[in-house]
């Protein structure tokens, strides 16, 4: 295995003292933050009802940050020696929460532990990532698409699961996760975005035909959008478009070609090959996909199309944010939270809570520290002494990043409303713990830059 | 690079760039959440919170009694009245189902109001307070008082009701009220108005709307977000409306009322005015409707009683048209008073295709002069002097004294009636104009539509000789404390009709003659000086409608009031019509020596 040095090459000046007092103070300062705020929103979104959600959420805090001190002690390289275990053990976990775990709002995802319940997706991302980078860490040549094959279905195999449960919003985060962590692994560009398209086009055509139902009034007298929307639905209509879409690209290689621009066939037949790919998906997707997943989906495309539907937490947690302006209502008097207008306060709209309440200047240093987070995790992986490090950084990176961007672009209205929960903010234990571990994989990334591997 | 696959290795640099790509492409999604927090909190900060608030705040409304409507004495036309309303909210208890909140109120109100289960939809879905059904009987509503404890959301709430308790009296004029509906919601004249207020829906009531209504209040509350009360965070008290002072004359407008109630068919309108300054002293459409108590049929009746004649109906003027005619003929000196004319009881006139047609007067009235003519209403006279005068020279003398425009500004909707020209007739699409038509037009006939109103107004420019006034009926405003908060100045004159003095004294004269001597009789009132004309108009719906249009005033003194009579189908104008200008006039003009009676 090739061993790469990387970080500061005159490491041997600096003494045992300092090496051991060099982590990463950004990130841990960052982290304790983040949490402190999180800690302290929450109690405020539980309101006056008392301190039920503050007391579990400093507990899991605490056991979260000796979790994160262990890892960080920890040698993470300890966990290239079980990656199978790692990631069968993933897998057994998202089967067995299939099988044996309890239905909390509308998902089968969460395992009854006595006195806690468990999120099954919370345990799955450290070992998706552990797992994942492992099996990267093994090709130091760029990716074929022979090479890409393997992996790629060993890391869309877990969402799958995930799918199934179905933890829709958590797979928003491992799919573009999983793409970050390839890219950075060395797939090529293409190869990634050939995934995307049938991915995307597997997710799109289920969501664009609840999208048609629901305007289908305003549809009347659009021909050519009533045709969309049936084709949309499937049968025949769909087949028609499904192959006109081919001929399009059949004739449009076949001008370029009569032009003198020599395509490769290849590229054609793959896209087509790619087309189909994502239709099957999409009938897949049309088949598995709930009602209210639909709903929740198209509210973020037209908030207003069902102002008391779907589209009613976006409109209240655009209004709470705003209505915090400059300064904020102040802590614990955010009237949107506390009278009840915000759903999911404590989770998933934490944030909502936080503009309303602290403003615009707070809640600027609130986002900068968790970008600072995302920010560190990236440079740790540049620094990190070997690959596998590297990419574990990156992964954790990209989850945190992707987790911050749906759950802020949801609160403000940019994004859909996809329950997934802000990390170390949002109320959660299992959320809160694996987090914390994630940043301790982080810090003990940092902190062995300058050791000698001894595997 | 999909044909390069290579066996080359991802290179240290390659992993490096591409890291750092990965890095900027969340800062650069960063980027946009930054912008997105400072869009809704800076640029739409103010915007969102006054929604915030509009979500936390509800007002437990109030409404205010609008303002009082008075005659020109002080007496009341009408009177607020106290009523039941009965409302529902979620502010004291949230926990009931709506199914459950339906059963306990169905006995009460099934059998008052057929909406209220909407309504209590709506105050589930809106959580907002809502009105489920107003002026509610005494019974029900202490009944549904007893219930307070087993549905906490209702409540009794006492509001002022219009109540036009003494008789009804200018309902037309004065209108009446109605709960904003969903399009006037929309439309910018109500802008201001929520969901549940009352809005004028016709006459004053909806012209003066704006000066009416008063301010209304309540509680300002705070409540969650299933609407249930946190605190109180402010009382709002309320204002009542401005007051009204009419014109109307309540002794005269009542005379009229009465008069109007025992004609034949109960149909029909009445104006008086101030010849002077254009003040409506009565506005009479038969038959009414009690503006405090709407009821279904009102909208339904065949005879139409929302139907506000004195203004929005033309009608054939009939013989009153006469009077344009005489004016014409004595402005061309086609007229000479002595000069007479057989009448046999008709003409004959050849048509555009030369066959013969009758003109039939009412009856064989043998030798008229003008005198006697006018006096008669002698149709055969008029024929001919309409034809020598021409149907242009009876158009432009009809239009100089208001016809076919509009002749007041107090209420929309009026209807200006028809003063037809070849013109007219041809864009019409009915054809050239003939001798016949010119015949017709000359005792108010065929094409020509008036309005009472107009009618009323052509007496009153009679009686000041040219200058035409435009009718009014607001003399002043009062505020909420009775203090006078504007007049209505003095109208100048809206326009002046020339005619040589000649031509007005003999008009004068000859209307002298028809109450006195002929048609008009039963107009006749003995201390006072009455000129007026009858009409009997014929028309293609049914019986001939009554006309008659007057001014009057005490001898040796310029006339004051001006007034038209119009009874729909009620026959003939001198016997049914004048009788009820008679009552009028004796109200309007009471007798000079005797102690004013109020």
């Amino acid at each position: 295995m090739a061993v790469s040095v990387r970080g500061h090459s005159s490491q041997s000046e600096t003494s045992w003292l300092d090496r051991a007092f060099n982590f990463d103070w950004v990130l841990i300062i960052a982290t304790l933050g983040t949490v402190f705020v999180g800690v302290a929103m929450v109690h405020s979104a539980e309101g006056s009802q008392g301190f039920g959600y503050l007391s579990r959420q400093s507990a899991a805090a605490a056991v979260g940050l000796l979790g994160l001190l262990f890892l960080a002690l920890l040698p993470y390289q300890v966990f290239r020696m079980y990656i199978r275990p790692l990631y069968i053990l993933m897998v057994v976990i998202l089967v067995s929460v299939l099988l044996f775990g309890v239905n909390l709002r509308g998902t089968r995802a969460w395992f009854d532990l006595g006195i806690i319940y468990f999120q099954a997706s919370e345990a799955a991302k450290i070992l998706f990532v552990l797992s994942i980078a492992g099996i990267l860490d093994r090709r130091i040549q760029w990716y074929t698409p022979q090479a890409l094959f393997l992996p790629m279905t060993a890391a869309l195999f877990p969402i799958l699961l995930i799918i199934v449960e179905p933890d829709l919003s958590s797979s928003l985060v491992f799919f573009p996760m999983t793409i970050v962590m390839f890219y950075v692994a060395g797939a090529r560009t293409l190869h990634l975005m050939a995934v995307c398209l049938v991915i995307g086009l597997a997710a799109v055509i289920p969501l664009a035909s609840t999208f048609f139902d629901l305007v289908k009034t305003s549809l009347n007298g659009k021909p050519m959008l009533l045709f969309l929307a049936r084709a949309l639905h499937g049968g025949w209509d769909g087949l028609w478009l499904f192959l006109g879409v081919c001929a399009f690209f059949i004739l449009t290689w076949w001008l370029l070609r009569e032009f003198r621009i020599y395509v490769p066939s290849t590229y054609l037949w793959v896209t087509l090959g790619l087309i189909g790919l994502g239709t099957m998906g999409a009938i897949a997707a049309d088949r598995a996909l709930k009602e209210y997943q639909r709903k929740r989906l198209v509210a973020f495309v037209n908030p207003n199309l069902d102002p008391l539907g779907g589209g009613y937490n976006v409109r209240q947690s655009q209004i709470a944010v705003g209505s915090g302006r400059v300064l904020g209502k102040g802590y614990m008097k955010g009237t949107q939270s506390r009278l009840g207008f915000l759903p999911s306060r404590h989770t998933d709209f934490i944030f909502s809570v936080v503009g309303e309440e602290l403003g615009f200047i707070r809640s600027l240093i609130v986002l900068g520290m968790y970008f600072l987070i995302v920010w560190r995790g990236f440079e740790i992986s540049l620094v990190s002494r070997d690959r596998y490090g590297s990419l574990i950084a990156s992964g954790v990176a990209a989850m945190f990043g992707f987790y911050a961007l749906l759950n802020l672009g949801m609160t403000m209205g940019l994004a859909p409303i996809a329950g997934v929960p802000l990390p170390l903010v949002s109320y959660g234990g299992s959320s809160m713990f694996s987090s914390l571990l994630a940043v301790g994989i982080l810090l003990s990334i940092h902190w062995r830059r300058h050791l000698l591997d001894k595997s | 690079m999909w044909l390069e696959g290579a066996s080359g290795v991802f290179s240290e640099g390659r992993f490096r760039d591409r890291v750092r790509f990965a890095s900027f492409f969340f800062a650069a999604c960063y980027a946009v959440i930054l912008l997105r927090l400072f869009y809704l909190q800076i640029v739409r900060g103010d915007d969102l919170a006054q929604m915030s608030e509009s979500n936390r705040t509800q007002v437990l409304f109030l409404r205010a009694p609008r303002g009082d409507f008075y005659d020109r004495n002080g007496e009341l036309l009408n009177a607020n009245r106290p009523s039941w309303s009965v409302m529902y909210s979620l502010t004291e208890d949230n926990t009931m189902k709506r199914a459950d909140v339906e059963e306990i109120l169905k006995p009460f109100l099934d059998p008052i109001s057929n909406n209220w289960r909407q309504r209590l939809r709506k105050a589930f879905q809106t959580k907002r307070m809502v009105r489920l059904v107003e002026d509610v009987p005494n019974d029900v509503a202490f009944g549904l008082s007893e219930m307070g404890d087993l549905s906490p959301g209702t409540r009794m709430e006492m509001e002022f009701r219009r109540g036009y308790t003494e008789g009804v009296t200018s309902s037309h004029l004065i209108g009446y009220l109605g709960e904003i509906g969903e399009r006037e919601l929309q439309h910018n004249d109500w802008d201001d108005r929520k969901m549940g207020d009352l809005i004028g829906k016709m006459g004053l009531e909806r012209t003066m709307d704006d000066t009416l209504r008063g301010q209304d209040g309540g509680t300002v509350i705070e409540v969650d977000s299933t609407g249930r009360l946190k605190r109180v965070i402010r009382e709002l008290p309320y204002s009542k409306g401005n007051s009204l002072y009419l014109t109307i004359d309540r002794k005269v407008q009542k005379a009229a009322e009465v008069g109007l109630a025992a004609s034949p068919t109960g149909r029909g309108a009445a104006i008086v005015l101030d010849v002077h300054t254009g003040a409506v002293l009565a506005w009479v459409s038969a038959p009414s409707f009690n503006p405090g108590k709407l009821l279904a049929e009102d909208m339904t009746d065949k005879n139409l009683p929302l139907f506000d004649r004195v203004y929005r109906g033309a009608y054939p003027p009939g013989s009153v048209f006469k009077i344009i005619t005489a004016a014409a003929g004595f402005e061309k000196n086609l007229i000479r008073t002595s000069a007479r004319v057989y009448c046999e009881g008709f003409i004959t006139l050849k048509d555009k295709q030369g066959l013969e047609r009758k003109y039939k007067c009412w009856k064989a009235h043998g030798v008229v002069d003008y005198w006697r003519a006018m006096a008669e209403s002698c149709d055969v006279y008029f024929y001919q002097l309409g034809q020598n005068v021409g149907s242009q020279g009876l158009y432009d003398m009809a239009r100089q004294f208001g016809f076919g425009e509009s002749a007041q500004k107090i209420l929309p909707g009026e209807n200006v009636g028809t003063i037809p020209n070849a013109i007219w007739k041809r864009r019409k699409g009915l054809g050239g104009w003939s001798t016949g038509d010119t015949v017709n037009m000359s005792i108010g006939q065929g094409f020509v539509t008036a309005s009472p109103l107009q009618c009323a107004i052509l007496m009153a420019t009679l009686a000041t000789r040219g200058p035409m006034v435009r009718p009014y009926v607001v003399q002043k405003v009062l505020d909420s404390m009775g203090e006078v908060s504007s007049v209505t100045p003095q109208q100048p004159s809206w326009k002046n009709v020339i005619l040589k003095e000649s031509t007005w004294n003999a008009l004068y004269e000859s209307l002298r003659l028809v109450v006195r001597q002929g048609t008009g009789g039963a107009s006749h009132v003995s201390y006072l000086e009455v000129r007026g004309k009858t009409g009997t108009a014929q028309n293609p719906h049914g019986e001939d409608h009554a006309w008659f249009a007057a001014f009057a005033g005490y001898p040796h003194e310029p006339p004051a009031v001006a007034l038209c009579i119009f009874v729909e189908n009620g026959g003939h104008g001198g016997a049914v019509a004048a009788n009820i200008a008679k009552d009028v006039l004796e109200a309007a003009l009471p007798p000079k020596n005797q102690p004013v009676v109020q």
